[in-house]
């Protein structure tokens, strides 16, 4: 489980947040909120998600409460490859 | 940093959040005040803020599984408060249907399908093609409740994430602040019950009330903007013109994002924490985070419902391709949905070659940023603190932003291209405008202002608090409202001051009757008595071109009567005599005895809308003729030359053409609020028709605009010099309209000072005195002063000053109807009366000699004038 959130996590302060002090990013850090996922940040995340997680995704899928938090992206994920 | 919760024990939490949630009380409170002297947003309003402060009061009292049916509660009520008991009903009945049609049983296709009926059918009778047992006024917020919510809330329902019951639907359908505000931000349901008390609740009051003090701001600053700055795009004629039409244009805005602030913060204080909305736009760096910052509701409505379905249908093309077709797919949508949205709110549906460009222009820009962005493999850094790059990001943005967004505000892409030409004479002014325009927006849009509230001590905290950004500007705007600060003032700023506080139309629209997209959507003050009375513009109310009264012509008099009609003119009787006047036959040789008045004048000295012996005129001369008394005067006859229309050239054109064979002892013509107005078109009328000016001065005021011997040929080309190229090359060229009106607005002032001094000489050296009549239709803007005075008092020409003859509180009586501002019978009495009044000492003082000791007509010198 941690595997998933930590990658989601890595992947979002490297490309969305650099310089971050990652403390600043926890599970629940409101993402399109804060202005860290817009669109096109959005589309980047799904790809990478369904690329390292072998998962497809659905226009439905990303309704902002799938991908608010860190958290949320996770349980997306899990709910993807039961 | 430690939460509240973490350091206060839960007794502290309570005592701090009833503290703060008393606050909020106050400042409900101060924003109470601010709205009433500011008469924000109006009546509608004003009810919705009365149920929002009892509602909230209220529900700080509701346990929280009844905070919702508490908000449907007060929702419902605003609405039959605002529209009544039966159309408020009938707005409710036809929302319920629309919903239930969202819940019946089967495929979502079948629920879309039957959606689209009961829409189309809507739709129809939104059009008018139909009777309906609602008035008109409820359809711009019908529309604005179901024309886009609809499709979020089907979407939900077919994904399973509507709840069971009505409550969450009748919450987000109709919604309490959407009574008083047509065009409302496309809220989308998931998060509107997601984020419903989905936080502490004080915070999400602070939230709200930081947001409704931001909103007022905007809409004040809007009026600051509004009747002080904006220019009309026919007084453009050099680079600070520009410049200014530019910035006051796309300022504007500022009404929207400030009603956009204000009903996401009323929706706040019922605990609904939606998003942020119009985030420092005017500093955005790049067009695609303009895009995303204007309106964040309408961008994710559309990347809901077109660029995520959308790109993922088209992903397989690759990441670019995907991407660059699923935005190209979001700006032709919101094109065809801005018009959609027009049509529920005004019932028409423009599709305006600025609206294409505008919108395609936008979606290219964005697109090519969206692609830049996808390209950029990882984002960078901000820099903290102030950076010029930023700063110079948002500059250019800025600037980019104006130019199209003016494209966007003209009334046609002629009449834009007319105006950038004003950029190429470049004056001072306009250098410095365009340096502190873009200077301010350099400065702060370099600064980064998320990064800057964090991290701060002393002061600075106690300046970022909620409470403060809250408390602060309403202190500052109910300063402002004080009567003794604004007398303090200088009088130029005392009345900026003051124009805050004004509501209705400025000058120029009042003039025009044309705004921008979006203050044509604002359709509140069209649902005035018209609409509340049931009685539009009827079907078969006649104008006096459709009645058959008006003769064109091709001389300088553009128009006339026709003589010896004798018509029904919506339902009064309307005669001309046989010499073309709207009154009884008259002699052209002015018997002995007789002080005959010549009166000249545009439509309410005509008679619009009154029948004959009603008109002013006719009721002063009968008075005159019963109770007034002059040495040697058996009668007094006043010719009515009112012609509908008439602008002053025409007037001194009418008056040199045949009113002086009449012999009058006094000539009386007539100025108004629409004066200048009148005689743009006027000369944008005889210029089209080439029409022959006889008078040398008149030409040369023409030849300086560039508006004499102008090629009427069959293609618009603005520009004098395209014009001539396009001649070379044999293309059959014309003057745009829009070129024409701005020429016509350059001098029209001088066309009206000259008729003034050419009327007042003519009657002077015909043996009559002239005395101009200052009378307004039945306005509710009356301008504050009587336009061209200078050169009325040049001329030494008398007033018959009525300008605001019309009591406020009577207006609505003494019009012919509610969409018509010409003055009924009634009216027409009071006019009668004051202009009796005023009248009166000037006729002993210019009475001829009488009859029995006959005299030769004589000059009047203008020593004869008081």
């Amino acid at each position: 489980m941690d595997n998933i959130r930590e990658t989601v996590r890595r992947y979002i302060l490297d490309n969305f947040l650099p310089g971050e002090d990652p403390a600043n990013l926890t599970d629940q850090t409101e993402l399109k909120e804060s202005g860290i996922l817009d669109s096109l940040s959005t589309l980047k995340l799904v790809t990478f998600l369904e690329e390292t997680f072998k998962v497809e995704f659905e226009a439905n899928d990303l309704d902002a409460g799938n991908l608010s938090t860190v958290e949320s992206i996770e349980r997306l994920v899990r709910s993807k490859r039961s | 940093m430690k939460t509240e919760a973490e350091v206060l024990s839960p007794w502290s939490q309570a005592v701090s959040a009833l503290a703060r949630n008393w606050l909020t009380i106050g400042e409900l409170a101060l924003v109470a005040v601010v709205v009433h002297l500011y008469q924000i947003e109006g009546e509608p309003f004003s009810k919705v803020m009365v149920l929002t402060a009892a509602g909230f009061i209220l529900s700080l009292v509701t346990p929280m599984a009844q905070r919702l049916p508490l908000f449907v509660a007060l929702s419902l009520a605003a609405i039959l408060w605002v529209f009544g008991l039966a159309d408020g009903a009938w707005l409710i009945g036809l929302g319920l249907v629309l919903i239930a049609l969202c819940h019946v049983p089967g495929p979502l296709a079948l629920r879309v399908a039957l959606l689209l009926i009961v829409g189309g059918g809507l739709a129809a009778l939104r059009a008018g093609m139909g009777e309906t047992p609602w008035s008109a006024m409820i359809w711009p917020i019908f529309g604005s409740m179901f024309m886009f919510r609809t499709v979020l809330y089907v979407r939900a329902v077919a994904a399973g994430q509507a709840e069971k019951g009505w409550v969450g639907a009748l919450a987000y359908f109709f919604m309490l602040p959407n009574v008083a505000f047509p065009l409302f931000p496309v809220v989308d349901y998931q998060t509107f019950r997601r984020t419903h008390f989905d936080r502490a609740d004080t915070a999400i009051y602070e939230q709200g009330m930081l947001w409704i003090a931001r909103g007022i701001l905007h809409l004040v600053l809007y009026r600051l903007v509004y009747y002080n700055v904006l220019n009309d795009p026919a007084d453009v004629r050099e680079l600070s013109d520009l410049v200014q039409y530019m910035l006051g244009t796309f300022l504007l805005y500022l009404r929207v994002s400030g009603q956009f602030h204000l009903i996401v913060g009323l929706l706040h204080l019922f605990g609904f924490r939606l998003p942020e909305t119009h985030k420092l736009y005017y500093l955005a760096h790049s067009f695609t985070e303009l895009w995303r910052r204007i309106n964040i509701y309408w961008t994710d409505f559309m990347m809901k419902v077109v660029f995520y379905p959308a790109f993922f249908k088209l992903k397989k093309l690759g990441p670019a391709a995907g991407v660059a077709l699923a935005t190209g797919a979001v700006f032709f949508t919101t094109w065809i949905l801005h018009s959609y949205q027009w049509f529920w709110l005004r019932g028409g549906f423009p599709i305006t070659a600025p609206d294409i460009l505008f919108w395609g222009i936008l979606g290219a820009l964005v697109v090519r940023g969206a692609l830049k962005e996808l390209k950029g493999s990882k984002a960078v850094k901000r820099a903290s603190g102030w950076s010029w790059k930023h700063g110079l990001k948002a500059m250019t943005t800025f600037a980019a932003f104006c130019f199209l967004w003016s494209l966007w505000s003209t009334e046609s892409v002629g009449q834009w291209v007319w105006i950038m030409g004003a950029a190429g004479r470049i004056d001072g002014s306009g250098i410095l405008l365009l340096a502190g325009g873009l200077g301010v927006v350099f400065l702060l849009g370099g600064r980064d202002w998320e990064a800057a509230k964090a991290g701060q001590g002393g002061w600075r905290e106690l300046a970022y608090k909620p409470a403060t950004r809250t408390i602060a500007p309403l202190l500052m705007l109910l300063l402002a409202a004080q009567p003794a600060l604004q007398a303090a003032f200088p009088e130029p700023v005392g009345k900026v001051l003051q124009s805050l506080q004004t509501t209705g139309l400025n000058e120029r629209d009042a003039a025009r009757r044309h705004r921008g997209y979006y203050e044509q959507l604002d359709v509140r003050s069209t649902l005035s008595a018209r609409e509340q009375a049931g009685a539009g513009p009827a079907a078969d109310w006649q104008t006096p071109a459709a009645v058959g009264i008006i003769r064109e012509r091709n001389d300088v008099l553009s128009r006339d009567l026709y003589p010896s009609m004798r018509v029904v003119w919506n339902g009064n009787l309307f005669s001309t005599n046989s010499w073309g006047m709207r009154d009884q036959e008259y002699s052209r040789e002015k018997p002995a005895g007789v002080l005959r008045i010549a009166l000249l004048g545009p439509s309410h000295v005509m008679g619009n809308g009154v029948a004959d012996g009603e008109t002013f005129e006719a009721v002063v001369e009968e008075r005159l003729n019963r109770e007034f008394q002059l040495p040697g005067i058996e009668r007094f006859e006043i010719l009515n030359f009112g012609v509908d229309g008439y602008a002053l050239p025409q007037q001194l054109a009418l008056l040199e053409d045949r009113v002086l064979s009449f012999e009058p002892d006094v000539v009386i013509f007539t100025q108004y609020h629409r004066g200048k107005v009148m005689t743009e078109r006027y000369i944008q009328k005889i210029v089209a028709n080439g029409t022959d000016i006889p008078d040398p001065d008149f030409k040369s005021l023409l030849e300086q605009a560039g508006l004499a011997d102008v090629p009427r040929g069959r293609f618009p080309v603005p520009f004098e010099w395209a014009r001539a190229m396009a001649g070379a090359l044999g293309i059959s060229a014309r003057m745009p309209q829009d070129e024409a009106e701005a020429r016509s607005r350059w001098i029209s002032e001088q066309v009206n000072d000259w008729s003034i001094a050419r009327i007042a000489a003519a009657a002077r050296e015909h043996g009559a005195q002239p005395l101009m009549l200052a009378l307004n239709a039945v306005i509710d803007d009356v301008p504050e002063g009587i336009p061209n005075l200078e050169a009325v008092q040049k001329a030494n020409v008398p007033v018959l000053n009525l300008f605001d003859v019309f009591p406020e509180e009577a207006r609505d009586a003494l019009r012919i109807a509610p969409w018509d501002e010409h003055p009924n019978a009634a009216g027409h009495r009071l006019i009668a009366e004051k202009l009796y009044e005023e009248l009166a000492p000037y006729l002993a003082r210019y009475a001829p000699a009488p009859a029995s000791e006959p005299r030769a007509r004589q000059p009047v010198t203008t020593e004869d004038s008081p």
